[in-house]
């Protein structure tokens, strides 16, 4: 997993006000994301820390499947910030979708700020058994 | 802010310098097995003359198995992070790290606070009373 570094890139995620006002775009961080292969699926875990499952944004358009998280910034008044080490930022990552994956099974969980997105692949895809008949 | 002795606090002492500059793989106060392909994890600092906050992302990590310990000025967090095989049939692997870091003053442990949420942590301390500085009053003589 690559370290996350803070970038201001031109697909910034932008937020929402309640009334669909359009507010001050939110810089994003690029999540560290492993990818495993199972029988199954392909199984994505993104590292989004501070992100709920109610902030994580999975769209899937043509073949490129686009992560986004926001993170609520969180007010610390009456302090003052003595050390940084990593800044406070949602996250965004695209993906290429590879063929054989059977979009309307996709699956996403949010456990301790991992999600994980399971996308299952289509039957034709999954290795397949053929019985061998004694003649 | 200024610690008691009037030097200005940084987190990092020399020694910690050194080892951060050879790489943060290498840190002296972040011991343990690094998170996978990462060292310990991150940690920001806010504070005022009373109370410090310390957050930290850690996600993956389930809070049952985070150990906070707070002696005199020190701070050790450890923690357990469980990563999923990259081939299904392989077993899980576990990633284990600690980092402790340097206060600007000491801390009363007993009022120490720690909540974890959505692979954030974030402890709130607040200074001992015997660390504050105290006015002295002359007796008249």
């Amino acid at each position: 997993m690559s370290s996350q570094t803070l970038s201001q890139t031109k697909d910034q995620a932008v937020t929402t006000g309640r009334d669909g006002a359009v507010a001050r775009p939110q810089p994003v961080r690029v999540p560290a994301v492993s990818v495993r292969e199972t029988e199954q699926a392909i199984v994505l875990d993104a590292d989004l820390p501070g992100v709920s499952l109610d902030q994580v944004e999975i769209t899937i358009d043509q073949d490129v499947l686009t992560l986004r998280g926001t993170v609520a910034p969180v007010a610390h008044d009456g302090y003052r910030l003595l050390h940084r080490e990593y800044a406070e930022a949602g996250f965004a990552r695209s993906f290429t979708v590879p063929d054989g994956i059977d979009r309307q099974q996709v699956a996403a969980a949010v456990k301790n700020g991992v999600l994980t997105l399971t996308l299952p692949k289509q039957q034709a895809a999954q290795p397949r058994r053929i019985a061998v008949q004694t003649g | 802010m200024y610690t008691n002795d009037g030097s200005f606090w940084n987190v990092f002492s020399d020694f910690d310098r050194l080892f951060a500059s050879v790489g943060r793989n290498l840190g002296a106060t972040r011991a343990g097995t690094p998170f996978p392909g990462d060292a310990a994890p991150a940690l920001n600092v806010w504070g005022n003359d009373d109370a410090l906050v310390v957050t930290s992302e850690i996600p993956g990590v389930d809070p049952a198995n985070l150990g906070i310990t707070v002696h005199g000025d020190t701070l050790t967090v450890k923690g357990t992070r469980v990563v999923a095989p990259a081939r299904e049939k392989q077993p899980e692997r576990s990633a284990e790290f600690q980092r402790s870091i340097q206060l600007p003053y000491r801390i009363d442990a007993e009022r120490t606070e720690a909540r974890c949420r959505d692979g954030v942590l974030s402890i709130t301390l607040q200074r001992s009373a015997s660390d504050k500085p105290r006015a002295i009053s002359i007796a008249a003589s």
